[in-house]
């Protein structure tokens, strides 16, 4: 039955359960890098637009400058006219907190400012876009970053430079208003590593000491990736955490921004998707498991039913049937089963039938040969009786013929007697050499008449067991009776006893006829005999005597040979104190 | 122990904050500098009458006090203490009802009388000038006592015997800074407790969990002072002009970016007497080119000189060196005037020689941060004084202007004040002394590390005493 349990459930893990569990691990590995991937991209996009906005900005501001330049140059205006021009840009540009003009030797002609120009042209440190040169960037005593840039004007108009100092404080503003998700945020690092700004509030300070993140992870490695590539991503420890970094390269200033975010909450929506996809997993697994146990249920229990009648029937109890109402093959299995139950009652009431009808001709053979001799003597001595009835010798003669075969009589109601209703034993702790010793030498006469000699091997010492004395002797002497009937003249036959362990033995041997094999097994049967003649009852009632005293009677026995019937009893653990005393 | 990053060159001129410490470690008989309103508050003065007419002070003396050397704080020592200061120069210019104080009189251990050459009604403010004894009077009665001053720091230590209760924190150490960003940076890295100075536009870049930002107003304003008793501010017309051509709702958003509010006149406009009803200034630059019309100053299709531009009217106005946010609000006045044909230089020079000049009124105009209120005593002394020493260095004379000033100085009587305080609002308008541009507001930046009162609108160094430390670290509101 495990078996066939065993395979349904491997049938059931293999056709649904090893499939779904399978499809849900590949689609938990799919959502979760599908979905980090999105996370990534995402991010990406906001970095990626972030350094176009940047650039924009940047750019924006050179064009400005680019435009103040082309105001200035070649249109004739006066000194007064190229300062309120100046003046005019930075209070309309904010990004601009100083716009100079200076002339080819670094003179300050005209300035925004009201007090000293500051302003400075960049050296070789700068970067060149769009023919505007940038210094680095730095903080000034606002803590606004701050570089100079410079366009060259034109030769013809004298030359020099049109200076300004630009104020990246929108920068600022703009990586402050980046938040990814609850708590990501933006940092602008220059191509030297130093932190422009930063968009976590808590580490502003970074900005303040003007720290240098050339060896931030995403800032190395966007570096080390070809110019082309422009973005990159990686997943590294910081300062609160896991944490997942996106960069966008920012060519025309070299700049890298870098989106940041922890990484629980990066990927939070993957991980809950994917905890919501590992519940719906569990939950259809849960859920193909019950059908598959309420399925494979109602299609086993028929089938175990079916073991369960088997079963049932191999233990003789005839009455169990199958109920399956099915109408499919299991049910017309069962249907069957229960036709074969019902067919094998009949025949087992037949059987009986004829084991009675055996039994009742056996036991009328019996009783007409038990009962038959002796009533014949009764009555052939009764017609003596008639003729004689003057000879008292044959008055004694017919009294005890008579006495004789009515004991014969007797003997044989009591043993069917006794098969129907066996006699109460007294237990008394007895010797079983004693009382084996008395049994032979009260049927040596018979033995002898019979041409035998009944030969005792007892053991030494006694052999207390607890045991009926007069029942005991009845199986001694139907045993020895037996043994005697069995054995032609001159034969043998040997009363022995022993000691095994915590049991005495008796064993009855003669060098009889022997039994057949094939009626050993049915020897101590009621009604069983080996004898032409006869009930069959004495070995029967010996079996019962002497498992009713807690012993054992079994057979061994060679035809031609001779047979040996052992007796086992339990010794008791000491002498009995009632003998003790005697 | 509480460090305190005072940057010595800040985003505009004035006190940059150590002032207002002053304030924890010497205390005035009243004080103002925590009224919203402009009335004087008891302080080591509990309360105060006003006997003969006006012409007799009683102030009745805090029992139970001690200057921080263990001295009593008895009215004796108050007189002393209040003699010795009046007799220090420069005193009578910022305080000038203290010349009108004829005798100083103890009487009992509590009590002293003030006997005044006229009525002073200003006076009850002007006692918040520092009460102290010992050598340079340095000894005073504050929460906080002075344990060292040199170049490189300023030590407070706890009082505390203080009679208010003992401060939580124990000691106070201010640090100078070159400028403001080693200032900042220094805050940002944990190394000061407090920067006293915040601009504005650093304002979101500070603020984070580790830093708290406290605004508060302050009764200093922006504004271009000028010189009255020189062409052309002698004309009320070009000054109302002035006034009327600039835009200071736009300056304040621009320039000041919100944390300032818009003046139109020297008067604290949170003052129990101001008169909100008035109408102000509204920008209106063509009735501005119309007076400079009328008054004489039409607009010059070709300038003087080639370096200027073709102008109405010319004038230079002073600027202090190195301030950033002073400098942008006179760019942006500049443009503004420019608009009406005004052509406003600057002379940018170092504080030292501005001072100088101011002092001899070498200038026309002057773009300043100055005070002007709480109380009335301060518009007072500069703008409606008859003295000509000390601080009224503007020559402002106004017959009506001098009338009323001299009105509220003499009077107790509040429904005079009233009166008086708006019909000056009014004067000042049809002749300003001055072009008002803004009241400012200052930030300072505190270490999350403590908690700090939140008193709205008032300046967090006024309440040091009760500050505590945050051992949990929760953030403080700051509005």
């Amino acid at each position: 039955m495990k078996k066939i349990t065993t395979r349904f459930a491997l049938l059931l893990a293999a056709a649904a359960v090893l499939p779904l569990l399978a499809y849900g691990v590949v689609s938990i590995v799919s959502l979760t890098r599908g979905a980090q991937q999105a996370v990534i991209a995402g991010n990406l996009n906001v970095a990626s637009q972030v350094a176009e906005q940047i650039d924009l900005y940047v750019n924006g501001s050179v064009k400005i400058l680019r435009a103040v330049a082309a105001d200035l140059q070649r249109t004739g205006l006066e000194r007064w006219q190229q300062d309120r021009i100046l003046k005019n840009f930075v209070l309309q540009f904010r990004e601009f907190r100083e716009l100079t003009l200076l002339d080819e030797n670094g003179a300050a002609l005209v300035t925004s400012r009201l007090g000293k120009p500051t302003a400075i042209v960049p050296g070789s440190e700068g970067v060149a876009i769009n023919g505007v040169l940038m210094s680095r960037f730095s903080l000034d005593d606002d803590l606004l970053p701050t570089a100079d840039v410079a366009v060259r004007l034109d030769e013809r108009d004298g030359g020099g430079w049109l200076v300004g100092r630009l104020n990246l404080e929108e920068l600022w503003r703009m990586v402050d208003g980046i938040r990814v998700g609850e708590t990501g945020y933006a940092l602008v690092v220059t191509r030297e590593g130093q932190l422009l700004a930063h968009g976590d509030p808590a580490a502003k300070s970074q900005v303040a000491r003007g720290d240098n993140l050339s060896t931030h992870p995403l800032v190395a490695r966007i570096d080390a990736v070809a110019p082309a590539a422009r973005v990159a991503s990686a997943e590294y420890d910081g300062d609160r955490g896991q944490m997942v970094g996106v960069a966008a390269h920012l060519p025309s200033l070299g700049w890298t921004v870098v989106v940041e975010q922890p990484r629980a909450e990066a990927f939070a929506i993957p991980i809950r998707l994917q905890w919501q996809l590992a519940i719906a997993i569990a939950a259809a697994l849960m859920m193909m498991l019950g059908v598959g146990y309420v399925w494979g249920y109602r299609f086993l229990d028929p089938i175990l039913a079916l073991t369960r009648g088997t079963r049932a029937l191999a233990e003789g109890r005839l009455d169990a049937r199958v109920k399956v109402t099915s109408k499919d093959e299991i049910g017309q299995l069962a249907s069957a089963f229960n036709n074969m139950a019902d067919k094998l009652v009949e025949l087992q009431e037949d059987v009986r039938k004829k084991e009675r009808q055996a039994l009742f001709g056996r036991v009328s053979i019996g009783l007409v040969h038990d009962l038959s001799h002796p009533i014949q003597n009764i009555g052939n001595s009764c017609k003596l009786m008639v003729k004689m009835f003057d000879d008292p010798e044959y008055r004694d003669t017919f009294k005890r013929t008579i006495e004789r075969e009515l004991a014969q009589v007797k003997r044989v109601l009591d043993d069917l007697r006794n098969v129907a209703r066996p006699i109460p034993l007294q237990r008394f702790p007895l010797d079983l050499n004693k009382t084996l010793a008395e049994l032979v030498e009260s049927m040596q006469p018979t033995a002898e008449r019979s041409g035998l000699r009944i030969e005792t091997e007892f053991v030494f010492g006694p052999l207390y067991i607890e045991g009926d004395q007069f029942a005991l002797n009845r199986v001694y002497r139907n045993l020895v009776m037996n043994a005697m009937q069995a054995t032609p003249p001159r034969g043998r036959v040997v009363v022995r006893t022993r000691r095994e362990d915590d049991h005495a033995v008796v064993e009855v041997e003669d060098t009889g006829c022997g039994i057949p094999r094939e009626r050993l097994a049915t020897i101590f049967e009621d009604f069983v005999t080996t004898k032409r003649r006869g009930l069959g009852l004495g070995l029967a009632i010996a079996k019962k005597t002497v498992e009713q005293l807690d012993g054992a009677i079994a057979v061994t026995s060679d035809v031609g040979v001779g047979s040996t019937f052992t007796l086992r009893f339990p010794l008791t653990p000491a002498r009995p104190s009632r003998l003790a005393a005697v | 122990m509480l460090t305190i990053g005072s940057p010595e060159s800040g985003v505009s001129r004035g006190d940059p904050g150590i002032g207002s410490l002053s304030f924890s470690t010497l205390e005035g008989l009243t004080q103002v500098a925590v009224s919203i309103d402009g009335r004087a508050l008891p302080r080591l003065a509990e309360s105060w009458s006003w006997e003969n007419g006006g012409r007799r002070i009683r102030l009745q003396l805090r029992a139970g006090v001690t200057f921080h050397d263990g001295t009593p704080f008895t009215s004796t020592v108050a007189a002393q203490a209040l003699r010795r200061r009046m007799e220090q120069p420069g005193n009578l210019a910022l305080y000038p009802s203290l010349g009108d104080v004829a005798e100083i009189r103890p009487e009992g251990d509590l009590q002293l009388v003030l006997e005044l050459s006229q009525p002073s009604a200003f006076l009850p403010e002007e006692l918040d000038l520092p009460i102290a004894i010992g050598p340079g009077n340095t000894v005073g009665t504050g929460p906080f006592r002075l344990v060292s001053r040199d170049s490189s720091s300023i030590v407070l230590e706890r009082f505390d015997r203080y009679y208010l209760g003992a401060p939580h924190v124990e000691q106070i150490v201010v640090r100078p800074f070159n400028t403001l960003r080693t200032a900042w940076t220094s805050l940002l890295r944990g190394e000061v407790d407090m920067v006293t100075d915040v601009p504005s536009e650093a304002v979101d870049f500070i603020r984070n969990d580790d830093v708290q930002v406290i605004p508060f107003a302050r009764s200093y304003q922006f504004l271009i002072a000028f010189n009255s008793q020189k062409p052309p501010f002698t004309s009320s017309a070009v000054r109302r002009a002035l006034n009327v051509a600039v835009d200071r709702e736009a300056l304040t958003a621009t320039v000041l970016q919100g944390q300032g509010q818009t003046s139109t006149g020297p008067l604290w406009p949170r003052h129990w007497a101001y008169d909100s009803s008035i109408v102000p200034y509204s920008y209106d630059p063509q009735f501005a080119v119309t007076l400079l019309d009328g008054a004489g100053f039409p607009l010059r299709t070709r300038s003087r000189t080639p370096d200027r531009p073709p102008s109405r009217l010319r004038f230079a106005c002073l600027l202090p060196e190195g301030f950033s946010l002073l400098e942008r609000i006179g760019l942006e006045i500049q443009r503004q005037l420019y608009d009406i044909g005004v052509d406003m230089q600057f002379d940018v020079v170092p504080a030292q020689e501005f001072d100088a000049r101011m002092r001899d009124g070498r200038f026309e105009a002057a773009l300043v941060d100055m005070i002007s209120g709480p109380t009335l005593a301060r518009p007072h002394i500069f703008w409606g004084s008859p003295r000509r020493e000390g601080l009224h260095a503007f020559g402002y004379q106004n017959p009506e202007a001098t009338r009323l000033f001299e009105l509220l100085r003499a009077s107790t009587n509040e429904a005079a004040i009233r009166s008086a305080v708006g019909r000056l609002q009014r004067v000042l308008l049809d002749d300003p002394p001055a072009l008002f541009l803004a009241w400012n507001q200052r930030a300072r930046a505190v270490s999350s590390r403590f908690r700090v009162p939140n008193e709205p609108g008032r300046d967090p160094l006024l309440t040091i005493r009760q500050w505590t430390e945050n051992t949990d670290s929760p953030r403080v509101s700051t509005q």
